[in-house]
Parts: structure tokens; sequence; C-alpha cells
């Protein structure tokens, strides 16, 4: 009984790390993704061409890659040795790596929510700006008091399916040897050997992917009261 | 002096030269109406006179004012300004889906109130010549309280505005006969209401020249009645409308003069009697005689 509350209380912490980095790369990446849209339609053509490069480059080489090239660029680039970085931040080496970890994981999942907003902006006719127009609004205000509710709308579905995968990615973070919901599980395999700690692992996962379905479902039953064209 | 005047307007897409010097105008109270078989460029000539679309050149008048002009080069702020004059009901509805009929009539107007609130708050906040020579600084408590005293009364009298624009877009829909639907969605809402809510919300910013592009042709037959009903309730001596329209048995009674397009020029220009008892040019007399073999 003992063993099962110590391994318990392993898996909890994991699942606490696993939960910071599935939050920090939402809070980073959304907004992130939404500017990189804008790039990515500019009308400004190199912008257009770099940003449409730079999400070609990051959708086109594994997260776990893109990980490991972010936690050497400080050595590599910047001749910064990891253990002076900590010193000067006064942070661990733990929070070190999980920062790099939520670095790579922003600009990857960025990039995709970047694909997913653009679609949704150009999906939305024409004639809702020319309306918007005629009114006498500005840009900004078409878009973010017109436009804006009828793309989230629109995205839901395919948000979702990313920020669920999101969920499982995390898993990615022990290649710089975070302790997260995985890798917990992992060491208690090795420690205790018994098998049981990756069927508790599976359930977290599969229990909070359970609520952020339920959670998208109440959203997107709260968004029916209009239909977007 | 004509109240809107429009000056040899072209426009070309690519290649193809929609409007090929478009010359018209139009006194105060007037109806116009836009006809000519599809293809001609009556959509264009609406959209040139909102600037959704630029004219290549040409320019456009309003009360003797030249607020548009195709050599110059305009600001985004004075374009939007200048569109003010007009309105525009589109064929195609184009309401905010997400907002209820009142909150569509409403939110141009909540949006003017706020950025005349805004602006007047950036005045009061510039620090007058008085302060500038006062020697010793208010106290830091006074300033606080100064700007709590004002972050108040603005909330009032943001309300009162807000209030203010909530009564107005209410008798504009009354005036619609939506008096019953100000809290419905679009989605829930017939074709012909939601045509309705539009012309309510192009109304509610009280444009001096009003134009409507086919406002009936995505409508069911039989819904074209209220609109057509609610467009003629609101031919006023205080405002010109300009109608796209095929619906010619009302173009012939609503309108004071009609406009008849053909490739890009106006073919034949004069009072709904002259236009459809009278026709001159021959493509008049073919389109009007294809109109009425069709229907």
């Amino acid at each position: 009984m003992d063993k099962f509350v110590r391994i318990l209380q392993e898996l909890a912490a994991g699942f606490g790390t696993t939960v910071l980095l599935f939050v920090v790369t939402l809070v980073i990446a959304l907004p992130l993704g939404l500017i990189i849209s804008f790039g990515s339609m500019s009308r400004f053509k190199p912008l257009k061409y770099l940003v449409k490069g730079i999400i070609w480059v990051v959708r086109g080489t594994p997260l776990m890659l893109q990980i490991l090239l972010v936690s050497f660029l400080p050595q590599f680039v910047f001749r910064v040795m990891n253990k002076d970085l900590t010193a000067f931040f006064g942070i661990s080496m733990n929070t070190l790596m999980f920062i790099f970890v939520a670095v790579a994981f922003s600009i990857n999942y960025a990039c995709y929510f970047s694909e997913i907003f653009r679609a949704g902006i150009e999906a939305i006719p024409r004639g809702q700006y020319e309306a918007g127009q005629v009114l006498g609004m500005r840009k900004g205000q078409i878009f973010f008091s017109v436009v804006l509710m009828q793309v989230v709308k629109r995205i839901i579905p395919p948000m979702s399916n990313e920020i669920i995968t999101l969920v499982k990615d995390t898993a990615l973070a022990q290649v710089l040897g975070v302790i997260d919901l995985l890798n917990a599980a992992n060491h208690a395999v090795n420690e205790y050997v018994i098998l049981t700690p990756l069927l508790y692992a599976a359930l977290f996962y599969l229990v909070f992917n359970g609520l952020l379905t339920i959670l998208f479902s109440v959203v997107e039953k709260k968004l029916s009261y209009y239909k977007v064209q | 002096m004509s109240f809107l005047e429009v000056k040899n307007l072209h426009k070309s897409f690519g290649s193809t030269q929609v409007l090929k010097g478009i010359d018209f105008s139009l006194q105060k109270g007037e109806v116009v109406s836009i006809i000519g078989s599809s293809g001609s460029g009556k959509t264009t000539l609406l959209r040139c006179l909102n600037f959704l679309e630029l004219a290549d050149t040409g320019s456009v008048w309003v009360k003797g004012e030249e607020i548009f002009n195709a050599q110059k080069k305009y600001a985004d702020r004075e374009l939007r300004k200048n569109r003010l004059h007009f309105g525009l009901v589109f064929q195609g509805f184009n309401l905010f889906p997400q907002y209820t009929a009142l909150k569509n009539v409403r939110l141009p107007l909540d949006m003017q109130t706020k950025e005349r609130l805004a602006r007047i708050r950036k005045e009061l906040s510039k620090p007058s010549a008085e302060d500038k020579g006062m020697s010793s600084k208010p106290s830091v408590s006074a300033r606080i309280n100064a700007w709590i005293e004002g972050k108040k009364t603005f909330a009032e009298k943001k309300k009162q505005a807000m209030d203010e624009n909530a009564v107005k877009a209410e008798r504009i829909l009354r005036d619609v006969g939506l008096g019953e639907k100000m809290n419905n969605y679009p989605c829930e809402l017939s074709g012909g209401q939601c045509q309705r809510v539009a012309i309510a919300r192009a109304l509610a910013l009280e444009p001096e020249i009003l134009c409507f592009d086919e406002p009936t042709s995505a409508l069911d037959p039989e819904l074209t009645g209220e609109v057509l009903r609610v467009i003629r309730s609101l031919k006023s001596p205080d405002r010109a409308m300009v109608i796209v329209t095929h619906e010619m048995q009302f173009a012939a009674e609503i309108s004071d003069k009609v406009v008849f397009m053909a490739d890009g020029v106006i073919e034949e220009f004069g009072t709904s009697q002259q236009i459809f008892c009278s026709p001159q040019s021959e493509k008049l007399k073919t389109f009007l005689r294809n109109y009425a073999e069709n229907r």
C-alpha cells in the first residue's frame, strides 16, 4: 500500500510538470500562432515567404530534434554554458531544461496553430469585411469585433485535435531529462520492477484528454447560437 | 448644386473595362434606380460610390464637396470618413452572425461613440496652458482624485451615450417592422427579415445617400414584398437613394430618375416615365422587351 501511494505521488508530480508544459505552450503558442498567421497572409511578399519558410522548417522536422536543437543553441551559437545560465538567472538545471522544452514546444505549436488560424480567417466571406467597411469601421475593429468570433467558431474542431495531440507530445520533454508524467512512470517501472505505473500514466493522459474533449464540446455547444456562412 | 455628382468614373479589373466613363447627378430627396443586364457594371458603380472599389479615374462629389478623386491618394482614415456619406445594403445581407439583430444595428453606433469619447478623453488629458504656467505641481493625491473623478464622469457619459444608441437602434428596428425580433440572431430570421435588419443597420449611421445592391435578388419571391415595402417607406426629402435592381415594376414606381446601363456606360438616363414608357435607344428597348417576355 505504501508503495502504491509513493508511486502515485511521483506520478502526480510528473503530471504537474506535464500540465505546466501544456499550459505554458498554449498560452504562448495561441497568440504567437495568430501573429504568425498574419505574417503568412501578409501582402508584403518577402515577409510572407519568410514566414512560410519558417513554417515549412518547423513542421517539416521532428519536434524532438527541435527540442535538442534549442537546448544546444546557447552553447554552440552563443558560447554560453548551461551552468552559467542557471547561475545568472538563479534557476535550477531542471528549470532550465524545462524552459528549453517550453520554447521548442511553443514555436512548434505556434506554427501548427498559425495554419489553423489562416484557414479560419481565409474562410470568412469577404462580405463580412465589406459590411464592416461601409459601416465606417477600422481594420482592427472589423477583425476583433466581426471576424474573430466567427474564426473561433470555425477552428474549434481542428484546434481540439491539435491540443489533444499536444497533451501526448509533452512526453517528448524527457529527451532533456525533464520529469514529466511518462518519465515519472518509467522511473517507477524501473525502481519497483512492476508494470502498473505505465497503466496509471495512461489513465492520467486519458482522463486529461477526456476532460478536454468535454470542454471543447461544451464550448462548441455554447457557440451554437449562431451559424457562420 | 447637385446633392450627389459622379464625374467620368472609369474602373477596370485587369484588362476588363467595367466602367467606361460614368456621369450622373442626383438631387436631395431623389430616388434613382440603376437597371441593366448583368455584367453592365451596375454593382461596380455602387461599389465605387462606397469605396469598396476605388475608381481608376473620375471623381465623386457630395453637396459640392469633392469626397473622392482618383488622382489623389487617400489615407484609410479619410476614406472611412468620406464613406459615411453613403450607406450600402448588400444583396447577401452580410449581417454579423454572432450578434442579435439589435446588436447588429448598434455595433457601428457603439464603435463611433467609443471612438468619440476616446478622442475627447485624449483632448482632456492634455495639460492646458494654465496648468503649464503653474509653478507648483498638484499633489499626487489630488491628481489621483482628479483621475478617479474623470473616470467616473466618463463612465456616466459613456453609459448615457450607449443607452441612446440602444434607443435609436430599437426605434429603427421597429420602423422596419422588426420590433418583435430584436433579440433574435440572424440564423433565426427569414431572408426578408435579415434584409430588413441590414437596412436598419445601414440607416443607423444616418447616411445622406443610401445605396441598395439588388436588395431582393437573394430572397424567395414571396419575401421580396416586405423588403420593397420598407425601401418604399424610406423615401424622404432628407436623403437620396440609389437602387440597383431587377424589379422593374418597383423601379418604375419608386424612382424619380432611372439609369439604364449597358457595357459600362450609361446608355440612357431619364425620369421613370421616359425610361419605361418611351425608351429611345435600341439597347433599352431590347432590354425591356426581354424583361417583359421573361416574366
